[in-house]
């Protein structure tokens, strides 16, 4: 692979890095600071989608807590993944790389996306979008240059 | 050895799936009556839910779900590939790491629910993914020549 081309694929690597990065932090902001740094996010535009007034009772406060964290922790999870296969396997220019993370971002939108349209939670679904776009622009880029097998020196 | 500890971990990878797709699709439905017969008392008694409660719980079922497949997804495609095929260090260290995260924070709500039968559940779950991976820890052996996540 000539020069130029090397650096446009690896142009979108960094680009795929820095998303894994971006969704990591988000999973532990949500995770961790879901009433303090993203108490805006999650308390004043997430909540009000179910609960137009504020939440009256604990077990409720508690579950919806508790299910944040979860979702948050699961996500930084996925992150830790993303990174790791795109670090590696995906440098190497790897079908498979290519393939899990297209495979992971075409189950997250779709399922992501026709819930939080089910069920009006718009903030999420407007926010899904530009996650997307920063997901499959380098994907669709970077089609042509993974190989079955990889390269030994990417 | 380091087979077997791969198998078993990709059968995890499956088992996470079908998990995911479980909790996303029949969250709603009586096949998902234990969970929420395990889990509601834990927070609301047996007060009736309100119809916004409803919503959250089925919405975020359902976003845990979906987590649930990537993650399956995720870890299947690592291990078949990076751990089974090519015997790579960065994939164990990747599964390690997210495995070792996934734990402290289970561990962490497992502790603050303050429910003690949840404990052996955490543990079985936590043994699923450990014993595996002390199975295949022999790639360790192998001189890294990739980068690390």
């Amino acid at each position: 692979m000539s020069e130029s081309k090397m650096n446009q694929f690896m142009f979108f690597v960094r680009r795929l890095l820095l998303v894994s990065v971006i969704i990591t932090l988000f999973g532990i902001g949500l995770a961790v600071f879901k009433n303090t740094l993203l108490s805006f996010l999650v308390n004043d535009l997430f909540c009000p989608t179910f609960w137009p007034n504020t939440i009256t009772d604990e077990g409720t406060a508690r579950f919806k807590n508790l299910i944040l964290s979860l979702c948050g922790a699961m996500m930084t999870t996925w992150g830790i993944l993303l990174f790791g296969i795109i670090n590696n396997a995906f440098k190497k220019r790897e079908l498979w790389a290519w393939n899990t993370v297209f495979l992971s971002t075409c189950a997250w939108f779709t399922i992501d996306e026709f819930f939080s349209v089910y069920y009006h939670v718009w903030l999420n679904a407007i926010g899904n979008v530009p996650l997307l776009i920063m997901l499959i622009v380098p994907l669709v880029m970077t089609r042509k240059f993974v190989v079955k097998g990889g390269v030994s020196h990417a | 050895m380091h087979n077997i500890g791969c198998k078993l971990l990709m059968i995890n990878g499956f088992l996470l799936m079908l998990l995911g797709f479980y909790a996303v699709f029949f969250n709603n439905t009586p096949f998902f009556y234990i969970i929420n017969w395990l889990m509601d008392p834990l927070f609301w008694g047996n007060e009736p839910l309100s119809k916004g409660t409803v919503n959250f719980k089925i919405f975020t079922w359902d976003l845990l779900g979906m987590f649930h497949i990537i993650w399956g997804v995720n870890l299947f495609f690592i291990v078949k590939y990076g751990l089974m095929t090519k015997k790579e260090v960065w994939a164990w260290r990747c599964i390690v790491i997210q495995v070792v995260t996934w734990l402290f924070v289970i561990a962490y709500f497992t502790l603050s629910i303050g429910q003690n039968t949840y404990y052996p559940v955490t543990i079985f779950f936590a043994a699923l993914f450990i014993i595996p991976l002390i199975m295949t820890k022999d790639v360790l052996k192998k001189r890294e020549t990739g980068n690390n996540p």
